[in-house]
């Protein structure tokens, strides 16, 4: 290989692998900055996977898969939310509980509805070039030639940390998270908050599990594969940010896309202990060592109106 | 407001320890003659009845759903669930692999119920489970000892592994306050890729399979019965349960233990660090996780394979909350689910359906114990203004 191909697939692969993490972070920190702790990304991402895949199938289109993505990921986030506003339930509790059910009836349905026959692989999203940016040398066919959903994720960045630090109803959800009792006396809905703000991180996570389906066009058990949890991780790294979430996505995406690209330089390198980088960085970021992270004062926390 | 109307609590209730918080054990013993409806309603409204009939009811609940789910996809609920039992109870052959399969989800539940007793929120034992395994797995695959002393170099081994793999949380909570939920989640992903590197590089077995040594002789566990995988390490299990129980209720560690779960200020106020108590109790987690670990390579598997499944951390936190992080309340609850585990092999070649059920069938078991106690109230105070609004008539 070229040295400019190089660094094309490589721009690209770490593009590809970071647009799942950049929909599941922004979902996660849609709902921890409202007060849910949310380690069920994992799940509503699988969801959405699924969504997709039997959306696809039965409509044999593109956007009947993302249609079904987005509400079977969306009730899903609406059973953590449940839990943990309307039943006070422990939110570490709540999300195991979601990403049991998530496996578990994922799996299950792929087995009952499709397992004996089989099915052909739904329509996926191949990358679609933007009209002269993608001529250009080395970017163009990194940066500008991408499936829809990598865009609609970049775009989605600045959009969610527009809305949730500039606007009223974003500052709402910040207020909503750090201090529910002054948010409530205030006037505002805490739960009604609480609620449309895990919603909307099942839009994300619809999104994110949407995408990780249209790479491969086909169901597996599990497929997720721990990107929820790589997504919660750039959550806790990126500090609760939209724009940390990106870095955090780029760089976890980066490590990978070295990983196999090395590999296919010949050059022999310990693949799985590379995997756990993000992981590993994630631990670093809590403990404090490189600047202290700092989670949403009531992340976590039920509000109990007194 | 409408949705804000739902759900209060008494005021000693900590928030964020509704249900998994120790407190709950220490509501006062249900009298004997009570009605079933009584119970139900203490367990469920009162929040003071037993555990037992709350984890029963979520076991109802899950197994309703589940009969749902299947009816819907066109499978019959009575051939699938008779299938389920027939596989874990209906014969010698399948009773020895409900207990193959009870093993090492009870000792990993042990390990996860200790841990909750202390406030300590250890999710990541499989992570523990992991790297336990895979220290016995290299010990019991290159290093060669007699009989006996072999499986106690391994066992020793996977104590060590998962109580070190634990203790980094632990520190890390005691000294930067790094939440326990993150640390041992992130890790066992760690311990994931960790065993994927060992088995496919310096800790393979020559030949084509990614996996350690296979186990033979001196390290495996004895079996118990001819003719099946029944192996010792159920009684490896069935001994520890009495041990913790001594641990947790008849040692001052143990008193050190629960009190801090129930009230770290308290617990301070009378002298104990309570630092130091969260750093040990994570470290006998992550040890009792790793020797589960040990059981389960010794005892089932044989070898350490790549992609080692590590879902026995997951259902370990679904038999600790229905065993309400005791020990009698987990053995019960981890055959239960071992149980669940062993039939679905059966469902499987029955209606088609397996272990992915089993699974759904553990969410909607925890969901519920979460979640029912709030549905109960709701509808027991709806009652009640409805009782009033007739009054007022």
């Amino acid at each position: 290989m070229s040295a400019e191909a190089v660094v094309t697939s490589g721009i690209a692969t770490t593009l590809e692998l970071s647009t799942p993490i950049v929909f599941g972070g922004l979902g996660g920190v849609l709902s921890e900055r409202s007060g849910v702790l949310n380690i069920a990304l994992e799940g509503t991402m699988l969801v959405g996977a699924f969504g997709y895949f039997a959306g696809a199938a039965a409509t044999g289109t593109v956007i009947g898969g993302i249609v079904l993505a987005v509400a079977a990921a969306t009730s899903g986030a609406l059973v953590l939310a449940w839990l943990a506003i309307h039943a006070n339930a422990d939110q570490v509790i709540a999300g195991m509980a979601v990403n049991l059910i998530a496996s578990g009836l994922t799996d299950f349905l792929y087995q009952a509805i499709y397992g004996v026959s089989g099915t052909a692989p739904v329509p996926g999203m191949g990358p679609v070039g933007i009209p002269l940016l993608d001529k250009i040398p080395v970017v163009g066919p990194s940066l500008f030639d991408q499936s829809l959903l990598t865009y609609l994720a970049l775009l989605a960045v600045p959009a969610v940390s527009f809305w949730l630090f500039r606007t009223r109803a974003g500052l709402h959800v910040l207020a909503v998270g750090e201090r529910p009792e002054a948010a409530d006396s205030a006037g505002l809905g805490v739960y009604k908050i609480r609620y449309l703000s895990v919603a909307a991180s099942g839009v994300a996570c619809g999104l994110g599990g949407a995408f990780i389906l249209t790479q491969v066009s086909s169901f597996s058990s599990d497929m997720t594969a721990g990107v929820g949890y790589i997504a919660l991780a750039a959550v806790i790294f990126g500090n609760w940010r939209p724009r940390g979430v990106l870095v955090a996505a780029v760089l976890f995406g980066a490590f990978e896309a070295l990983q196999s690209i090395l590999q296919s330089l010949g050059v022999s390198v310990p693949y799985d202990l590379l995997l756990a980088v993000p992981y590993l960085v994630t631990i670093v970021a809590v403990s404090g060592f490189v600047g202290r992270v700092r989670a949403p004062q009531a992340d976590g926390v039920p509000y109990v109106r007194s | 407001m409408s949705l804000g109307g739902g759900i209060s609590v008494p005021g000693g209730d900590p928030p964020g320890e509704a249900v998994a918080s120790p407190q709950a054990s220490v509501a006062a013993a249900p009298e004997p003659a009570r009605s079933l409806s009584a119970l139900v309603r203490a367990a469920l409204v009162e929040r003071n009845g037993s555990r037992v009939v709350l984890s029963a009811i979520a076991a109802v609940v899950a197994f309703a759903l589940g009969a749902v789910a299947l009816v819907a996809n066109g499978i019959s609920p009575w051939a699938a669930y008779s299938a389920l039992f027939s596989g874990s109870f209906g014969s010698a052959q399948s009773l020895a692999s409900t207990a193959v399969q009870t093993a090492p989800l009870l000792v990993a539940s042990l390990a996860v119920g200790i841990s909750f007793r202390a406030g300590v929120f250890n999710i990541g034992a499989g992570g523990q489970l992991g790297v336990g395994a895979l220290a016995a797995g290299i010990v019991g695959g290159y290093v060669h000892l007699g009989t006996g002393v072999e499986l106690l170099a391994m066992a020793a081994a996977s104590l060590v592994a998962g109580g070190l793999w634990a203790a980094v949380p632990g520190l890390l909570k005691a000294y930067t306050g790094a939440n326990e939920v993150i640390t041992t989640l992130m890790l066992t992903y760690v311990a994931a890729d960790l065993i994927d590197y060992a088995v496919t590089g310096p800790a393979k077995a020559s030949g084509a399979i990614n996996q350690t040594p296979q186990l033979a002789g001196s390290a495996l566990l004895p079996t118990l019965v001819g003719n099946t995988q029944l192996t010792a390490a159920i009684l490896v299990g069935i001994a520890l349960v009495p041990l913790v129980w001594l641990l947790l209720f008849r040692t001052t560690y143990g008193m050190r233990l629960r009190m801090v779960g129930l009230n770290p200020g308290t617990a301070a106020a009378a002298g104990f660090s309570v630092r130091r108590v969260g750093v040990s109790v994570l470290a006998l987690s992550g040890a009792l996780a790793g020797l589960a670990g040990m059981l389960e390579v010794s005892g089932v598997l044989g070898s350490v394979p790549q992609n080692m499944s590590l879902q026995v951390g997951y259902t370990a936190i679904v038999v600790a909350l229905l065993g309400n992080n005791g020990p009698a309340g987990i053995l019960l609850a981890s055959v239960f689910l071992g149980a669940l585990t062993a039939g679905s092999t059966t469902m499987q070649s029955a209606v088609g359906v397996s272990g992915p059920f089993v699974v759904f069938l553990e969410g909607i078991m925890i969901g519920s114990v979460v979640g029912m106690p709030a549905i109960a109230r709701g509808l027991a105070r709806r009652r009640r203004g409805e009782a009033r609004a007739a009054g007022a008539r």
